[in-house]
């Protein structure tokens, strides 16, 4: 069941891998930082459904929207000569760390959890 | 079944976003893969793009234009012949004729030959350090300018016909830089560069010796050159003519004025 996004993922990956679609150079660093912001926003939906205040319209909006911000601010700073992009990328990825961390905080708990106590607490 | 199904919403959700972002993952591999940036970095192709695709147009541009510098040497042949004939025809002729034959040298339209210098400039062996300093090897490479101002001295020296590398140097020549290599008349060339050029060899050599001249700039950093004078040498004849598109002849035209 898990595994679902993930295969979701690889079946991306490969359709577009094979379908040769090339990107000029000068939009791959933007399309990097919407890559870096995508998984945040996937980090930060899977922490929400593990702190049980997941909602999808927040979570799928969030992942468009982010994507969209984030190449657009690099661009905005690139076009003022101010290297917005190393502010992005440092924002995400001490976001991501965060989450991460919250994310590994809650399954490990979970997982001490079930084996302390065979029959876990009803969760809303 | 419903109660697993709401369980698993979230799930569904997330593989759709997962879906976006492996396409995107892969679309950025794409064009991060080592080998096109690798070419894209040396041409400074912008994206690289499908290289394959564009070396066949490539191969097959080149050998239309070879057919057809093929069939201009036969055209030009031609009306060189019929020339000849004419002026063998007419007595009257001889004088048109001789004019447009200096008229066609001019123009590099035919080949010359006879006596003058041949130089070979190559790229120094010095290198700065290892390979990131592009900026700072590009000084010891031979660049446009370079082959610019070889190609000045060599007309102010009163070289009468000039070619670079077989390319015959006429008045609209340009030499510019394009990527890693030099184009002469469209035509891209590489190190080493070869001129050659037909006057008094002597003047010529002297000139492009001079203290401070092009060459002295040159040898300090090791450039690789040879100067040799030659009694007899040939310089082709000019692969594309020029066409006169835009500028036409005046009717009433006057000899210029002398400068006052």
């Amino acid at each position: 069941m898990f595994l679902i996004p993930i295969l979701a993922l690889i079946v991306g990956f490969l359709l577009v891998y094979n379908l040769r679609l090339d990107v000029p150079a000068t939009y791959a660093d933007y399309l990097s930082l919407a890559i870096l912001a995508g998984l945040d926003s996937i980090c930060g939906g899977i922490r929400a459904k593990l702190e049980e205040n997941f909602d999808e319209y927040v979570f799928t909006t969030g992942f468009f929207v982010n994507m969209a911000l984030a190449a657009s601010l690099a661009y905005l700073g690139d076009r003022m000569g101010v290297n917005i992009y190393l502010a992005v990328v440092v924002a995400l990825g001490v976001r991501i760390f965060q989450n991460l961390g919250r994310i590994r905080g809650r399954v490990t708990a979970r997982l001490l959890h079930r084996r302390l106590a065979p029959s876990p607490p009803e969760e809303i | 079944m419903s109660l697993d199904r709401a369980r698993m919403q979230w799930l569904f959700t997330l593989a759709g976003v997962c879906l976006v972002m492996g396409a995107l993952l892969a679309v950025q591999v794409r064009s991060r893969s080592p080998e096109q940036h690798l070419i894209s970095t040396r041409f400074g192709v912008v994206g690289g793009g499908p290289l394959g695709a564009l070396s066949q147009v490539l191969a097959a541009t080149q050998k239309k234009v070879d057919e057809q510098a093929a069939e201009i040497a036969a055209l030009r042949k031609q009306i060189t012949d019929y020339e000849h004939y004419m002026a063998k025809e007419k007595e009257v002729a001889k004088p048109l004729a001789e004019q447009l034959a200096s008229a066609k040298v001019a123009l590099g339209l035919v080949a010359v030959e006879g006596p003058g210098i041949l130089l070979e400039v190559d790229d120094s062996p010095l290198r700065l350090g290892e390979e990131p300093f592009h900026e700072v090897q590009s000084a010891f490479l031979v660049h446009d300018y370079d082959l610019l101002q070889i190609s000045n001295e060599l007309w102010a020296a009163g070289a009468e016909a000039v070619s670079l590398n077989g390319q015959r140097l006429i008045a609209g020549t340009a030499i510019r830089c394009v990527g890693p290599t030099t184009q002469v008349n469209g035509v891209p060339i590489t190190a080493p560069y070869r001129f050659i050029a037909l006057g008094d060899s002597a003047t010529l050599a002297n000139s492009l010796n001079l203290p401070g001249g092009v060459l002295d700039r040159l040898r300090p950093l090791k450039f690789r050159i040879r100067l040799e004078e030659k009694p007899h040498l040939e310089v082709p004849a000019i692969s594309t003519a020029r066409k006169f598109q835009f500028s036409h002849p005046v009717e009433s035209s006057r000899p210029p004025r002398p400068a006052s």
